[in-house]
Parts: structure tokens; C-alpha cells; sequence
């Protein structure tokens, strides 16, 4: 991972179905940190990063990886700047974790397939998150937790400048939550840019340098957690009220109630 | 990550050798030794030459177009049931040849079955293509296969409903069938050319069908170009599935066999099922091939319904040990 570029996107417009999704959104990302979007269901977190990877073209605005517009980019490319982990990543097939951590290595596959290097990072990618001893275990006969560090694995053996994440708490005991908490956090302190979108406001708090809380396709809120996430904000996002209290462990969201 | 089963490709390429040599020299008329050592002399020389050694690469490149096939629909699909067949593209090969020889064309231009069948598996290509778009969704392309199943079928039914004479009806069935008896060297000249650029065009799809393994979004975010795996897919099969029905009629079940045979040896990894369920595709062929001819029948059993009398019970099996699982 040498000089890591930012993210971003500019003016950013996108329709689904003929229902407006984003609207003039302007964001940009910056490595070493863990910028979590925030927002309701609908707001267009999922939309967001996922036009940020490629897999949707905006109709109006650009998505600039570096100094790089991502449409210029060959789906390679990008596929090797960005490591995307999906909402709900289903594994069609009863491979070995080994296999489908190799498979972060698509990207950088040369014409006779996996080198000995190849199979080296993806070793150093299960040593990363403990997974030496599941290498040969059947993915569709791990916990969910073993298999959210078996993706999250896929996606580091890519060796990607930045993760994308969608969602990767969903399912997860607090423990398990903890262990892809620190996960991410380990790979932006050496350097790696990671966004991820959220629900859990708590867990946002806990892991997050920066907070961007969207409604309705705009973002409303941008900054370090303690200033983006005001009454203010979470009433206008949410319809709740709420505000930021002082735990035992850090700052967490006391909910009283809808508005 | 990418082992590549070379011991059981070796074994493959062995197994399919023996088989060829099994399939030309076993028959209603054996071929002893003798001939062999003695080529050109022996008027069993002839049945070697234009019959046998004919019908033995035809066995062998059906049974690989077929196995191909089903391998790379199994890993686009993600879905262990599926065929060849649902594409659409063999029933609609078989729907061009039973419009050759509805018509009459066929009896009069013998290539016309081939060509027309050929016609038949383009035009399911160009019709799967229209019903599908320009939508990734592998929901999407599978329900317009099974759409194109469905028409191909009917039309089929149609034909044989209509049938100017019994006569035609009976080769209409006979086709459908599904036999490599009597074929020609002209049939291999055919069928060849065509079933290898299919097959290579497969062949290159492995890394994308690997990468399937994580979903279309997954794939996506691996760099893989759907829209052109797609549409690689569809020519392959298209030009091997067209090929062999349009050169021996429809053999079932083969696409569908042959990939779960290989999985407890390869594993589940799709792009590492390729080249050994084509193999094991050629040796299936190749085998079921040789025992209709040695079964003790008055007439030869036709292959088509050899492959369905067996591939029948085993996609029986398949789905209760996949409703078994799911309980």
C-alpha cells in the first residue's frame, strides 16, 4: 500500500427505478481514516458506496479515485484500488477458506493463474485475521463470525488501497462486532482508507474518524463524530431524539424517543 | 488457490483414449487384433475407417461439448441443477432440425438437419439474448431459458402433432432421441471445428466463474465483466450444445451428470471443474456409447435414451439429497 490516493465523488446524482436515490452529493475520502456513512434506510448509504466501486454508473457527477475519474478506470483497475465487501455476500459453492480467500487475488491474477507470491499474501491475509487454522475448513460449515473474518480476509488479500463495506456488522455477536471493529481499524492505521456504511450509531462511534450522516440523497452532517452526530442531525435523519452521552467506554447515543 | 488436478486430468486423457480405442474396436462386429496389424486388407478395415473411428471422436467431442457446457452453466448460475438445457439453445437446435425434416428439406439436402439445427441454436442465442437485455441478473437469464425451453417445446410438439406422414413423425422422434450410429466422417468435419471454438471459448471463463462464487456483486467488485462472461457463455455453449445436437440429436442429462461426478475429486471451485468435466464428459459419451451397442437387444438402444435412464434417477437423487441438506 504506497501513497494512497483519495476517494470521492463530485456532484453526485443517481435514480433508481425513476425515484431520485442521491442528489448532488459531494464527498471526498481521505486513507489512515475510517470515514462510516451514516443515514436511515433509503438515504442512499448502500447506493453511495456502491457507485463508489463502479458497480453503478452515476447519471450526473464523476467518481474520482486519486486524481483519476473511476470511469476512465477498467473494471480491473479499480477492482484493485478498491476491496468491496457487499451487504450480503452469499458463497455459492462449499469451497475451503483458503480457496475463497484466493479469490481476493482475481484482480492481480496474470495469465497462468496464482503465482507462489499470490499464494503467499493470501497466507499473510489469513494470518491477518486469525485464520490459519481454518484454511482447509468448508466456508458453509463456520459460524457467522468466522465467516465475516473469512470475507474480510478475501477482501485484504487483494491487497486494496481502500475498503468498501457495506453493512458488516449486521448478524454479528458483540464479541465477533469487536474483532471486525478492530479488523478495519488496523488496516486504516497502516495507511488503508476505509468507508463503510452503518446503522448501528454506537458502533459508528466506536470505530469512526469521520462521520457522514446522509437523508434523503443529500448529506446532512460531515465531520468527526462528536460534531456530526448533534440532536440536530439525528432528529432530522432519524425522526428520533437523542443525544451524545459519555459512557464508561467513549461517547454513545442515548435514545429517549420518536420526535 | 488454483491446484490443478493434474493427476486426474492424466487419468482422464488415459480413460478417454481407452474408451476411443474400446468404442471402435467392440460392435455387432468385433475387431480383432489382426486387423489393426494388418490394415487395408481386411474389409473390417472399412467398418473401422467410416463408421467407428467417426463415431468414436464424435462420442468423444459430444461428450466434452456437453460436460463443458454443463460445468460452466452450473458455475454461472451458481445453481447445481443446472443443464444445458436451459439455456434453450439444444432445445431450439432440436427444434431446427425437426423443421428441416417437418418440411420435407431434410430428406431432400441431407445437410440441411445439421444446418437448420445450427440455425435453430443461433437463434435461441439471438432470441435469449432479446429476452434477457441488458440486465446482469442471473435470475433474469435463467428465467428467459426456461422460456425459450418452453417455446422451443412446444413448438416441437406442434410439429409432431402436424406431421405430414407417420413416416416423418417416426424421424422426428427418431431425432429427438438422440444416437451417434451411422454418422460420417462428414459429421465429424462438422461438428469439430465448432464444438473446439466453443470449448475454448469456455475454457476461458474460469476466473469469472470462480469469482461468481461471491455473487454477481462480488464479482463485480473482483473486476469481472458480467456482461461479456455472459455473453462468452452463451456463444460456447450455443456453438457446443448447437454442434452435438445438430451431429447426433439430444443427449440428455450429460451437462448435468458429469460436474457432480468430478466435484468430490476437484472440489466445488467452478473454474477447476472445467477441463475434467469435459474429460469426464468424453469418457461418459464414450462409455454409454459402447454398452448400447453391446447390450443384448434386437435393435441398438438409442444413447439419448441410455444418458435419460440414467441421468433420470440420478437428478431424482440429486434433488432429495439437496432437500435433505435444506431440512
Amino acid at each position: 500500500m504506497t501513497s494512497c490516493p483519495t476517494i470521492g465523488v463530485r456532484a453526485l446524482a443517481k435514480s433508481l427505478g425513476g425515484k431520485s436515490i442521491l442528489r448532488g452529493v459531494d464527498l471526498a475520502c481521505n486513507a489512515g481514516q475510517i470515514t462510516a456513512i451514516l443515514g436511515p434506510n433509503g438515504a442512499g448509504k448502500s447506493t453511495l458506496l456502491r457507485t463508489l466501486v463502479g458497480l453503478i454508473s452515476p447519471d450526473q457527477g464523476q467518481v474520482m479515485i486519486g486524481d483519476r475519474n473511476s470511469a476512465d478506470m477498467t473494471a480491473n483497475q479499480r477492482a484493485r484500488f478498491l476491496g468491496f465487501l457487499p451487504q450480503t455476500p452469499d458463497i455459492a459453492w462449499a469451497v475451503d477458506v483458503e480457496t475463497l480467500v484466493g479469490l481476493g487475488r482475481t484482480p492481480h491474477l496474470g495469465a497462468f493463474g496464482a503465482t507462489a507470491d499470490d499464494q503467499a499474501r493470501v497466507a499473510q491475509a489469513l494470518d491477518r485475521c486469525g485464520l490459519r487454522d481454518f484454511a482447509r475448513r468448508d466456508v458453509t460449515t463456520l459460524s457467522g463470525g468466522e465467516r465475516a473474518r473469512v470475507l474480510i480476509a478475501r477482501v485484504l488479500a487483494g491487497e486494496p488501497d481502500w475498503l468498501l463495506v457495506d453493512e458488516p456488522l449486521g448478524g454479528l455477536d458483540p464479541g465477533h462486532r469487536l474483532d471486525v471493529i478492530d479488523l478495519f481499524k488496523d488496516f486504516a492505521r497502516k495507511g488503508g482508507g476505509v468507508v463503510i456504511t452503518l446503522h448501528d450509531l454506537d458502533s459508528a462511534l466506536r470505530m469512526a474518524d469521520r462521520i457522514v450522516v446522509l437523508a434523503a440523497g443529500q448529506v446532512i452532517a460531515d465531520g468527526a463524530p462528536m460534531d456530526a452526530l448533534t440532536p440536530a442531525v439525528l432528529a432530522q435523519a432519524y425522526g428520533i431524539k437523542a443525544h451524545m452521552i459519555e459512557g464508561p467506554s467513549g461517547p454513545m447515543i442515548d435514545i429517549i424517543g420518536r420526535i | 488457490m488454483n491446484r490443478i488436478p493434474t493427476r486426474l486430468i492424466l487419468g482422464l486423457i488415459i480413460c478417454v483414449g481407452l474408451l476411443m480405442l474400446a468404442g471402435i474396436s467392440v460392435g455387432r462386429i468385433n475387431i480383432p487384433l489382426s486387423v489393426w496389424l494388418d490394415p487395408g486388407q481386411d474389409p473390417r478395415w472399412l467398418i473401422v475407417m467410416e463408421l467407428r473411428i467417426p463415431r468414436a471422436i464424435l462420442g468423444m467431442a459430444v461428450g466434452a461439448a456437453l460436460g463443458l457446457s454443463g460445468a460452466a452453466m452450473q458455475g454461472y448460475t451458481r445453481n447445481a441443477l443446472a443443464d444445458p438445457g436451459v439455456l434453450g439453445v439444444s432445445s431450439m437446435a432440436a427444434l431446427g432440425a425437426v423443421a428441416a425434416l417437418y418440411s420435407g428439406i431434410g430428406y431432400s439436402w441431407p445437410l440441411a438437419v445439421p444446418g437448420f439445427a445450427i440455425i435453430g441454436a443461433g437463434l435461441g442465442i439471438s432470441v435469449l439474448l432479446l429476452l434477457a437485455g441488458a440486465a446482469e441478473s442471473v435470475i433474469t437469464f435463467l428465467l428467459a431459458g426456461v422460456i425459450l425451453n418452453i417455446m422451443a417445446g412446444a413448438a416441437v410438439a406442434l410439429a409432431l402433432s402436424l406431421a405430414p406422414s407417420p413416416w416423418a413423425a417416426q424421424e422426428i422422434i427418431n431425432w429427438l432421441m438422440g444416437a451417434l450410429v451411422d454418422r460420417s466422417r462428414d459429421d465429424v468435419r462438422f461438428a469439430l471445428p465448432l464444438i473446439g471454438l466453443g470449448g475454448l471459448i469456455l475454457l476461458t471463463l474460469g476466473r469469472a466463474l470462480d469469482a461468481l462464487t461471491l455473487g454477481e456483486d462480488g464479482a463485480r467488485g473482483l473486476g469481472i465483466d458480467l456482461v461479456r462472461t455472459r455473453l462468452m457463455l452463451v456463444l460456447g455453449v450455443g456453438l457446443c450444445t448447437g454442434a452435438s445436437v445438430a451431429t447426433t440429436g439430444v443427449i440428455g442429462f450429460v451437462g448435468l451428470v458429469v460436474p457432480h461426478l468430478m466435484r468430490p475429486l476437484v472440489g466445488n471451485r467452478p473454474g477447476a471443474l472445467l477441463l475434467p468435466s469435459a474429460l469426464a464428459g468424453s469418457a461418459l459419451v464414450l462409455a454409454a456409447d459402447i454398452l448400447v451397442r453391446v447390450a443384448p437387444t434386437t435393435v441398438e438402444l438409442k444413447l439419448g435414451v441410455a444418458m435419460s435412464a440414467i441421468g433420470g434417477p440420478f437428478f431424482l437423487a440429486l434433488l432429495l439429497r439437496m432437500r435433505r441438506r435444506l431440512a
